[in-house]
């Protein structure tokens, strides 16, 4: 079931990679090891091309025709190094949204590109990435950069797949950012939370001390988020580190970088 | 309603034209003067799109009108000088992948030296990726690492060791895990002497420290002397290209 749930991540999940995974933890632990990975939210391919289609849609003024959208539609990717997920969710967006041909290239630009647009009120920017976690990433980018590059357009959404609620009012707050996002996670998400009603709270200790071993630092995840969350293209690093966490001492069964 | 209220026949409007892009820029500048520093690379951008309109890119003239220090709008367009690709790396959203604009300015002196153009092998963008692959593999500690590649570049064609120094900088290029000591070539003499005169610097800098200026009030001899070593001093950090406006 598991082969089928986690089809396409970005490095294999077979058979093999799962039973190694389980294998680091002691047979009285696994059947807790196995109900997390029952309860991964994975994202794949098609969840996320329909949380693209439904988020576009969904936006006010946007219509696929040009002529009955209001002012210019400007879609920029966050996050822009080859292979990443800002350049994996534009190309995702594109096709989710039939813009994939040539005569939609005009409204989709690169973050260093945008002064030149010379926004005015009446433009809408959409910048697009997968996921939300504590809100500080997109916080701190549009704090350092967007926030200028951006200057002058009437409406900026940043559109994502997923979002923790807290972190989509996080950067709400502190940001002009319209937050949209398909999917949404509150504090019954985190694992470790007491809030989480899927695991009792001596499982909760047991997966713990696993994380713990996968990452000292953060165990639950960037920002102690305790996600269970993973896209195909790459584990978020708000997911508990026992997860995707990679060294000599664990080997994590989405692991982040190759 | 205002008007209403004191029976004037119309209302007086105090038009304002609209502002053109320039200005818009120029205001948006100023205003940020006054506020928080922008992130180098958009500041760059927005000069770009401002050089552009009033095609004028002499940094003198645009740092007057900007309000800009003249040494940040030659920042700016050191980083306008590299490919949109790098631009963007510098504007990534994920910390973990954004590269500092201080790597591209440290690296820019390498780039556009006079020896390096002279090295058949030597391609700008090919170096920047090696170089950048080095910083992601930490073997280059700290971006102030290329002001030593850069004195390398220079003390090889005072030694007249040029094809060493090609040879080295290209294995340095090479192999990502090569440090940057790897391209030392100074004359033991070059080293002793840089040591020599930072001893010195110090002991003037606490000299000059603890000088108490009214006591020296009346020293005409002394300040001149002091007011010709800073020019002197700026003068040659200025050579460097470090920032006198700290």
């Amino acid at each position: 079931m598991w082969l089928n749930d986690f089809v396409g991540y970005r490095s294999a999940v077979n058979q093999g990679r799962i039973e190694e995974w389980l294998q680091q933890f002691a047979a009285k632990d696994r059947d807790v090891a196995a109900r997390v990975l029952d309860t991964v939210d994975f994202f794949g391919p098609d969840r996320i091309a329909h949380a693209f289609r439904a988020g576009l849609a969904a936006l006010p003024g946007w219509h696929t025709s040009a002529a009955q959208r209001t002012g210019r539609w400007i879609f920029v990717q966050m996050s822009s190094s080859a292979g990443d997920s800002g350049g994996t969710m534009i190309h995702q967006f594109r096709l989710a949204n039939r813009m994939a041909r040539s005569v939609y290239d005009r409204m989709f630009v690169f973050p260093s590109m945008l002064v030149q647009e010379q926004l005015t009120a009446d433009d809408t920017v959409v910048l697009l990435d997968d996921f939300v976690g504590t809100g500080e990433q997109a916080t701190m980018a549009w704090n350092l950069s967007f926030s200028e590059l951006v200057a002058g357009a009437g409406t900026v959404y940043l559109m994502v797949v997923a979002a923790r609620r807290r972190g989509r009012e996080r950067v709400q707050s502190n940001t002009n950012l319209l937050v949209h996002a398909a999917h949404e996670f509150d504090d019954s998400d985190d694992l470790f939370g007491d809030d989480c009603q899927h695991f009792t709270a001596d499982e909760k200790r047991t997966f713990k001390k696993y994380c713990e071993r996968a990452s000292k630092k953060t165990p639950a995840g960037f920002g102690d988020c305790g996600l269970l969350v993973v896209f195909s293209h790459r584990c978020p690093n708000d997911s508990v580190a026992a997860l995707h966490a990679s060294h000599s001492r664990w080997r994590g069964l989405f692991p982040r970088n190759d | 309603m205002c008007a209403q209220e004191v029976n004037l026949p119309t209302v007086p409007v105090n038009e304002v034209a609209e502002p053109t892009l320039v200005e818009n820029i120029v205001t948006m500048f100023q205003i940020h003067k006054l506020r928080l520093d922008w992130e180098l690379m958009p500041t760059a951008l927005k000069l770009e799109l401002l050089m552009q309109k009033v095609k004028d890119r002499s940094e003198r003239r645009v740092a007057a009108l900007t309000g800009l220090d003249q040494a940040v709008v030659v920042r700016c367009k050191k980083l306008l000088s590299f490919p949109r690709r790098y631009q963007e790396l510098m504007l990534d959203a994920d910390p973990e992948k954004r590269i500092k604009a201080d790597f591209f300015i440290e690296l820019y002196p390498i780039l556009h030296d006079r020896l390096t153009a002279r090295f058949d092998w030597f391609k700008p963008n090919a170096f920047t990726d090696a170089m950048l692959e080095k910083h992601e593999s930490r073997a280059l500690k700290a971006v102030t690492e290329f002001r030593f590649v850069k004195q390398q570049l220079n003390n090889s064609v005072k030694a007249n060791r040029i094809g060493l120094m090609s040879r080295r900088l290209r294995e340095f290029a090479d192999d990502p895990t090569i440090p940057v000591s790897h391209l030392a070539i100074d004359s033991i003499k070059t080293a002793a002497s840089a040591r020599k005169i930072a001893k010195s610097a110090k002991v003037l800098y606490d000299v000059i420290d603890s000088l108490d200026p009214n006591e020296y009030y009346g020293e005409g001899e002394l300040w001149k002397s002091l007011e010709r070593l800073s020019e002197l001093i700026r003068k040659r950090l200025k050579q460097l290209g470090r920032r006198i406006d700290k």
